[in-house]
């Protein structure tokens, strides 16, 4: 039987973070050997020793401000095709508009990072009241592909957006044409990880419907087609801890953790205890996109604790890592990493918090990314908390690790 | 183990799609060096982040258009008729 191997399973403390960390941390990892960059609410941090030490990096001073100024819900990336680091930041919302940044850097110059920055008014003089929130980005053989929401003044959701960037352009530094494409029927699209000439992405369309979406890197066509899961609940959502402290307070169904491996995709998302689950798990569907079925559902679930915010990725043999939380019960919110093996999901405990989260705050998202360059491996994030509940008790976690 | 493997035919469905838009982002920026940082440099105040932490932890957006979300609907008014 197949096991977790964890390389490299790293606490990040205050020297990483600064203390600039949150209760709905966010963290996402990428790393090329001994090149790693880790990103959270709301810090950033990078390593030249594989993880032996790690440097702040200042997210609210790195750059010139833009809009109302650095707030969160950052994303890092390594394309190992044009040996580049991708680095999104979200800026806050004043007068009813943001801007996102994407700032790259060079693997020769890690370090120095060039950007351009993104705004709803750019893309249509019109939206004077739209701001983006909530990114998920992912590559292809020549793009990078980037979701956000956007919400009016008010909060209410308005439409997505998908951006398709040419990765050659990224690197070279130069004048930078991309295309977009922005629906006001689905929300939160949820980009594949392993993606080569054609990137899939997924959303809810109501119900027990997932809409998959694809988008062929040669084309400047969007296509979708409509696959039928089990029915599943979308909460409320609880799982209490130890003391009866609840930690999934903000969970909701939207898709998390996507992948493509071949001609499978699959999709995963967070969905509330029901016949035969006792507690929150995560809903896993794997669809054909040939023949546009769904072909598979291997949840992750357990019969004394939730798991939730799964995030996934392929190894370049096809196999699927994941990085997620676990918690509930007698456990407070653990981060735990694996990879599906054959019928089974094979997990294990990178770290566990000491304390639940106040108020049930506790998310939004993961990252697991291919390592490199050792692509048989992955790279995740997760977080946890140590020695209190303040939002200083956040530790972050980077964890590099393989099949034993 | 798995027996997913990637391979180059992962090609979209034939269905019809609609199309993207182009737009441009222009130049990018000069390159920029942000500094590796000590803790006692940072610029926003601890206070500033846990006043941010309030406002973090709040109940998530929504997540997308919502099945029961209706716009509210107000009646005109009309003038009132008169006897």
């Amino acid at each position: 039987m197949a096991s977790v191997r964890l390389i490299r399973n790293l606490q990040l403390g205050d020297v990483a973070t600064s203390t600039l960390t949150s209760s709905v941390c966010e963290p996402t990892a990428a790393a090329s050997g001994n090149n790693i960059f880790v990103t959270g609410n709301w810090f950033a941090t990078r390593s030249t020793t594989g993880g032996s030490n790690f440097a702040f990096v200042d997210p609210f001073t790195a750059f010139p401000s833009a809009a109302g100024g650095f707030c969160c819900d950052q994303v890092v990336l390594y394309d190992p095709s044009r040996d580049i680091w991708i680095w999104i930041l979200q800026y806050i919302q004043t007068g009813g508009s943001n801007i996102f940044r994407v700032a790259i850097s060079r693997g020769s110059t890690f370090g120095s990072w060039y950007y351009w920055d993104f705004s709803p008014r750019a893309l249509n003089p019109a939206w004077t009241d739209l701001w983006f929130d909530y990114p998920d980005a992912a590559i292809s053989a020549n793009h990078l592909y980037i979701t956000f929401n956007a919400f009016n003044s008010a909060g209410r959701f308005q439409r997505a957006f998908v951006f398709k960037l040419p990765l050659d352009t990224l690197r070279n530094g130069t004048s930078l044409g991309y295309q977009w494409w922005s629906t006001t029927a689905n929300g939160s699209l949820r980009l594949t990880q392993g993606a080569l000439n054609t990137m899939f992405f997924a959303s809810h369309n109501g119900g027990t419907t997932l809409r998959v979406y694809s988008w062929p890197d040669a084309s400047g066509t969007i296509s979708s087609f409509d696959v039928n899961v089990s029915a599943y609940s979308a909460g409320p959502y609880s799982a209490p801890g130890p003391g009866g402290v609840e930690w999934l307070a903000r969970t909701d169904s939207r898709i998390t953790g996507a992948w493509l491996a071949g001609t499978r995709a699959g999709f995963m998302w967070t969905a509330g205890a029901g016949a035969g689950r006792p507690f929150p798990y995560v809903r896993v569907a794997v669809v054909d996109t040939v023949t546009r079925s769904l072909t598979g559902q291997p949840d992750i679930w357990n019969t004394s604790s939730a798991f939730a915010y799964p995030a996934a990725c392929p190894n370049a043999q096809g196999v699927v890592g994941v990085s997620l939380f676990f918690g509930g019960g007698t456990r407070h919110p653990s981060h735990v990493v694996g990879f599906r093996d054959g019928e089974a999901w094979r997990l294990v405990i990178t770290s566990s918090s000491t304390h639940g989260p106040s108020g049930g705050a506790w998310g939004d998202y993961l990252s697991c990314k291919r390592y490199q360059p050792q692509t048989s491996e992955w790279v995740a994030s997760g977080y946890t908390l140590q020695g209190g509940t303040d939002r200083r008790n956040v530790a972050p976690q980077y964890v590099h690790f393989g099949i034993g | 183990m798995s027996e997913e493997r990637n391979t180059l035919g992962n090609e979209a469905p034939g269905t019809e799609g609609e199309n993207a838009a182009v737009a441009s982002a222009g130049e990018p920026s000069e390159p920029l060096e942000p500094r590796d940082l000590s803790a006692d440099e940072v610029e926003v105040s601890p206070e500033e982040l846990d006043e941010r932490e309030q406002r973090f932890t709040r109940p998530r957006k929504e997540m997308g258009p919502t099945t029961d979300y209706r716009a509210e609907t107000t009646p005109e008014e009309t003038p009132e008729e008169g006897s």
